[in-house]
């Protein structure tokens, strides 16, 4: 069954990413690990060199922003988990 | 005219890597949602893609930093590419930013703790590599000064003797500064001009002593500074008003010296009389041609050009955004 996973648009054009994946992990960072397999460079756009979660990345799990939290890439998922990858809406 | 590429993000700097055939060309990108990145072209910046990898810090470093935003680009003449960013460190590349090394000595230096940011942040904005000793490198940091190593990166001492900080109590102080941008002419390679937060200087022994040679200058506020790359003493600066950042009196000037610094000209025929716009630090550009042509790209999105040793001036770009750097690359 696994983790279902939106990315969006802005990533998907930027990575050459399916907008929807189905994965089998057990963390978020598991979750990103395995999607720098298939888009290299992705990591290194989600959290920056010391584990934290860019300024303007959201990462929702079943609608709730983990970004703030400490251990945000520890947080663990379960088959059927619905997570979401935004961008944060900036600028206006 | 080409473009626009990396829409919606700011590309502080851009260089291109002279060499056989057409020159490959490397853009510091500054996206918000995906962090600092740098971006190749090889074929005279019609088409770009992300480079392997980027200047980062060490996972485990000791003050916890993340690079932020690319400043400044700057080849050796061994083709290694260097990159200055902010939080202020100095990267290199040896394969063409397909891996990247920091100089951890000067990005964990013992008296970074003390480091205060200028207004645009805690920045690394200025490379200068000795075209004749390459271990020999400078790099300027607002707002801590020029900091200089002679043995390719190892050690590395401020070089401030000399330069002004106005902000602080002590105005001659070992570190603080802060320097806004150093040019060179690779035939005089210990000769460096720098535009300070206060004043123009000139080293002649390659950043170890400074002295103030733009104190005619209208405003000892601005920018960028660039060299004539065929005329190793003729240099041009761009004052403007230390608070609003605009030119004096509204009125876009460039000064220009032919003797080191001894005296200056005004340099403003064709150029906008009412204006209250700035010059950025990597916004100045020589072409390198036999005339040599001179660019300044200005926050209002206009570009002028002179092809007659500053004396006139031609608007050739207009109504582009705010405009953080001008490269000239022969292709």
């Amino acid at each position: 069954m696994g983790v279902e996973v939106f990315v969006a648009s802005v990533f998907v054009r930027e990575f050459r990413l399916s907008p929807r994946l189905t994965l089998e992990v057990r963390t978020v960072k598991d979750l990103v690990s395995n999607i720098e397999k298939m888009a290299s460079g992705f990591k290194d756009s989600i959290y920056d060199e010391t584990g934290r979660i860019r300024p303007y990345v959201n990462l929702f799990v079943n609608g709730t922003n983990i970004r703030s939290r400490e251990d945000a890439l520890d947080t663990l998922l379960k088959d059927g988990d619905l997570v979401h990858i935004f961008p944060s809406v900036a600028g206006g | 005219m080409h473009g626009p590429f990396f829409e919606g993000f700011d590309t502080y700097d851009m260089i291109g890597e002279e060499g056989k055939g057409r020159p490959s060309l490397y853009a510091g990108v500054n996206t918000w949602t995906w962090g600092p990145v740098i971006y190749k072209s090889k074929d005279s910046g019609r088409t770009w893609r992300k480079a392997r990898n980027h200047p980062r810090f060490p996972k485990k470093n000791p003050y916890q930093l993340s690079v932020k935003r690319i400043w400044n680009l700057q080849f050796d003449k061994d083709h290694r590419l260097y990159a200055g960013v902010e939080p202020a460190a100095l990267f290199v590349s040896e394969d063409g930013s397909d891996s990247w090394k920091g100089f951890d000595s000067l990005n964990f230096h013992q008296t970074r703790k003390e480091w205060q940011p200028g207004n645009g942040g805690l920045c690394l904005h200025t490379i200068v590599i000795n075209s004749n000793q390459q271990n020999k490198i400078r790099v300027g940091i607002s707002a801590v000064g020029v900091l200089g190593s002679d043995d390719g990166g190892k050690i590395w001492k401020f070089m401030n003797k000399g330069i002004r900080a106005d902000f602080l109590p002590e105005k001659y102080p070992e570190y603080g500064q802060c320097v806004h941008k150093i040019d060179h002419n690779s035939s005089k390679p210990d000769v460096l001009y720098l535009q300070n937060h206060g004043g123009v200087y000139v080293s002649g022994d390659f950043g170890k002593n400074w002295n103030e040679i733009g104190k005619s200058l209208p405003s000892d506020f601005g920018f960028p500074i660039g060299v004539h790359p065929h005329k190793p003493d003729e240099v041009y600066v761009v004052p403007v008003e230390a608070g609003g950042r605009y030119p004096p009196n509204g009125v876009f000037q460039l000064w220009v010296t032919q003797d080191g610094g001894r005296s200056w000209f005004k340099s403003s025929e064709g150029l906008p009389q009412r204006s209250y716009f700035n010059v950025l630090r990597e916004a100045m550009a020589t072409d390198g041609e036999e005339q040599c042509g001179i660019y300044v790209g200005c926050t209002n999105g206009q570009v002028f050009c002179s092809t007659d040793g500053a004396k006139s001036w031609q608007k050739i770009a207009e109504n582009l955004p705010r405009i953080f750097s001008v490269s000239c690359i022969k292709t």
